[in-house]
């Protein structure tokens, strides 16, 4: 059928817009509970209807009911009919999880095939708890549970609020009260003029008494198919349902009177015939809201909508980005063409070339700022993570922790953004579960019993620091050591020996976790391995300090993007190679006798620390008179929590440079990352610090 | 290779467009479909701790290709480079690469007649990087197997 194939086009719109929704959800949901105000529910509730009503378009049936479960719930919520708790919510998230595992297998091509009975139960045992215990509330119709359920979906929206129902029951007595509910075809192309027909009709000798959505939406086309008119008639039933079905484009009416739904079948051509009688047991009254509350959000939901962006496939920045990159690179080369030009030549052409060059260069730099910027995300979209993970966790563990996120508009590259969060998700895992303390041996410690965890983000310089504290009870040092003495990663003496920075190095290696038992969060003693090898990945810089019965504190220093970096050129025997900016800590000019040796190794005290030294043309096999030095020029490095000081002939410069990849053919290179192209056209090769401090290393 | 077992009968009426290079005073041949471009020699960085033939990367319009040296290879004596020098950059299963040869003579059409695919009776190269010897009027040109010549 052709109508498939036309679905197949919207499914990525569908995902796209439906993961939005999911977040939006998700992140609303988690403040509710905290601060349960009526405009957070709204938009809690906007973005489930607007979920129910994109799955249902789409035809998956499964999300479409689970969210129509959840629309059930909320609309509860938001008439205050019961108040969250920790049960309702948990239950919403879980059925948001499932709705994000749904979007999963669509994605796959799988459908919605998850189940979800369980949750849907869930839910309506809420709902049901919640009339049996307020004693006034009939039952939900099976009809509206959903279109799955056998029949078309009609009658579909029978909630009608408390005060209209007892208004209409008393208008009841003194005339007739018609109840349409009218379902639209998918395909309807003016929903507005068909929708307002059937307004017409109503009140042909009649009055309108109440409209789902209301009149405004109607004719704005802020509805889906659905609609729902209750009106006073004086025409009969037979010559409405006639009027009724002469109405285009309709996927099939139901007229009763209210109260009583007669249930009344309509054919269309292409349509399916509603099936049988819906004769809902008792009333057709549910008293509450959710058909208003469809309207407002559909209403609200769609102001925001005409913002000025466009949607731009990811590949399509890349590519604009690695043009740029190869412009940044003839931009340098062209300046430095006009410079040598300049040098030579005393001429006037060479002196307008230098000018054209130089606005070349500013452009270039405007340029490539616009299309990094272009491809800048907020961190929001990383810590919007967290604060369910937070949650979950201090649920689990039984402690009560605040999370604060700060700076979460600080904007960095996608290509970042990517890898960053899960390191940060774990070392925030590592916070909650070793770094802050139950809330007795909180009390017990002077503190207040709530926890505070932070995670802040701002720029600073081309970088970006993101921050992660706790007030907990910090690391121990001495349980560090002991750990890694008992790891065999050190020996007792020199343990002792070590400094409070050295300690915390360990920390940071694989198989050593100082929480005194393994629990189910973290401390399996794999993951700040993890973290620092990924933040060390992406050029990055971690830190930690630590204050015992205080809290710690890591930080992360990340390079803006990946593609383009600033990079330090150094000269090591007439090669220049890029040292990234991100990873160098400082220059330094150092004498040969302040250089020492230990255990064989060079190395040099700087303020007091004991620095190892490598020499960049042992490392790389470079051979080449060295001469008689005196002096030498050292790059201290920092890679992640370690330094190390690089020995290199010259200090060539600082630059901007566009990362390209080593030939296939070259394949690994331990100690090179990558290559660039300088000013002069030449190809320089990016080190990677990683390497080289663990080639020094093994 | 699909490339090399059409070698010999590929093209029209069975001949082949070979592009000829220099190197220490002997001709090679690469077959013409094989080859990109041909460049000047440039400035080439050394990558350190890879395998001797490897002469470095160079600056193709903007891209980094690896160049290797054929001499190397072929455990010729090292390469005096001259103002001849060319690097001829050909594609390759791990994209394009950079040759550098002494000189680029010609590109000429051998017949099928020309060409003689007994390998063994070059003496001086190792055998594996040949592909056949065609014999021209007054020299024979070495027509090599690109993929074993290239393969790291």
């Amino acid at each position: 059928m052709s109508a498939e194939l036309d679905m197949s086009q919207y499914v990525d719109l569908f995902l796209q817009e439906g993961e939005e929704q999911i977040e939006i959800l998700e992140q609303e949901m988690l403040k509710l509970e905290s601060d349960p105000s009526d405009e957070r529910m709204q938009v809690i509730f906007r973005a489930a209807h607007t979920l129910k009503g994109s799955s249902r378009a789409m035809g998956f049936s499964n999300f479409a009911e689970l969210t129509h479960e959840m629309e059930n719930i909320l609309d509860q919520l938001r008439n205050h009919t019961f108040d969250v708790n920790t049960h309702i919510a948990n239950s919403l998230l879980a059925c948001i999880d499932t709705l994000a595992a749904m979007m999963d297998t669509i994605r796959s091509g799988e459908g919605d095939a998850a189940d979800c009975g369980d949750l849907v139960k869930t839910l309506q045992d809420i709902l049901a708890g919640k009339g049996s215990s307020s004693g006034s509330l009939t039952e939900q119709p099976n009809a509206v549970t959903a279109p799955s359920s056998g029949n078309l979906g009609l009658p579909f929206l029978t909630q009608i609020p408390g005060e209209l129902h007892e208004a209409l029951n008393a208008a009841k007595e003194s005339s007739e009260i018609y109840h349409l509910q009218m379902r639209l075809a998918d395909d309807c192309v003016m929903k507005f003029v068909r929708a307002f027909m059937a307004v017409n009709i109503a009140q042909e000798d009649g009055e309108l008494m109440a409209c789902f959505p209301d009149q405004e939406a109607l004719e704005e086309e802020k509805f889906e198919t659905d609609f729902e008119l209750v009106f006073t008639s004086a025409i009969s039933v037979e010559e409405l349902n006639a009027k009724f079905g002469g109405i285009g484009e309709v996927f099939g009416f139901v007229l009763g009177q209210w109260g009583e739904l007669v249930v009344e079948q309509v054919t269309k051509p292409v349509l399916k015939v509603i099936v049988g009688k819906e004769k809902p047991e008792g009333d057709v009254v549910v008293p509450s809201a959710s058909p208003a509350a469809a309207t407002a959000g559909v209403g609200a939901g769609r102001k925001g909508d005409t913002g000025q962006t466009v949607r731009v496939d990811v590949a399509r920045l890349d590519n604009l980005m690695n043009l740029v990159g190869e412009l940044v690179i003839d931009r340098t080369r062209i300046a430095q063409i006009g410079a040598d030009l300049a040098l030579r030549y005393n001429d006037t052409q060479v002196d307008d070339l230098g000018e054209t060059v130089s606005h070349i260069a500013r452009i270039t730099s405007d340029l490539q700022d616009q299309i990094m910027k272009a491809r800048m995300l907020p961190i929001e979209t990383v810590f919007n993570r967290f604060p369910r993970v937070v949650r979950d966790l201090a649920q689990k563990l039984g402690k009560d922790i605040k999370l604060d996120l700060i700076g979460g508009e600080t904007e960095l590259d996608r290509s970042v953004i990517e890898v960053i969060g899960d390191p940060l998700l774990h070392i925030l895992r590592n916070s909650i579960d070793h770094g802050v303390e139950m809330p007795d041996d909180r009390e017990k410690a002077g503190k207040s019993r709530q926890g505070l965890v932070v995670v802040s983000a701002r720029h600073q310089e081309n970088h970006i620091v993101i921050e992660i504290t706790d007030d907990g009870k910090g690391i121990d040092l001495t349980r560090v050591k002991n750990k890694a003495v008992e790891a065999g990663l050190v020996t007792a003496e020199a343990a002792a020996k070590l400094s409070e920075k050295e300690a915390l190095q360990f920390i940071f290696h694989s198989g050593l976790s100082t929480a005194a038992e393994v629990s189910e969060v973290s401390g399996r003693g794999v993951g700040m391995d993890i973290v620092r090898s990924n933040i060390q990945k992406l050029g990055g810089l971690i830190d930690l300090d630590t204050t015992v019965g205080e809290g710690s504190r890591f930080s992360l220093r990340l390079p803006l993007t990946l593609a383009i970096i600033r990079g330090l050129l150094v000269d090591v025997a007439n090669t220049v190679f890029v040292l990234p900016l991100g990873s160098v800590i400082e220059t330094l000019l150092i004498k040969q006798d302040e250089i020492q040796r230990i255990n064989q190794r060079e190395v040099v005290v700087i303020r007091g620390v004991t620095t190892p030294l490598v020499r960049m043309r042992d490392t790389f096999k470079i051979s080449g008179d060295v001469g008689n030095q005196e002096e030498f020029y050292v790059v201290i490095v920092g890679l992640a929590e370690q330094r190390m000081g690089l020995v290199v002939d010259k200090l060539v410069g600082e630059q901007e440079v566009v990362i390209k990849s080593l030939s296939r053919f070259c394949g690994d290179v331990p100690g090179v990352s990558g290559a660039t192209i300088l000013g002069d056209g030449n190809v320089a090769l990016i080190a990677d610090v990683n390497g080289i401090v663990s080639n020094d290393r093994g | 290779m699909e490339q090399e077992t059409n070698f010999v009968d590929s093209g029209a009426n069975g001949e082949q467009q070979t592009v000829v290079f220099r190197l220490a005073d002997e001709s090679y041949g690469i077959e013409i479909f094989r080859v990109n471009e041909i460049i000047r020699l440039r400035e080439i960085t050394p990558v350190p701790r890879t395998e001797a033939h490897v002469r470095g990367l160079v600056n193709l319009r903007g891209k980094t290709i690896p160049v290797i040296d054929l001499r190397t290879r072929f455990c010729l004596p090292e390469s005096t480079e001259s103002d001849s020098s060319r690097i001829i950059v050909v594609d390759s299963d791990s994209g394009q690469i950079g040759v550098v040869v002494d000189a680029v003579t010609e590109v000429l059409t051998l017949h099928e007649d020309q060409i003689d695919e007994t390998p063994g009776l070059v003496a001086d190269l190792n055998t594996q990087f040949v592909r056949a010897v065609a014999k021209t009027n007054d020299k024979l040109i070495t027509l090599l197997d690109l993929d074993h010549a290239l393969a790291a």
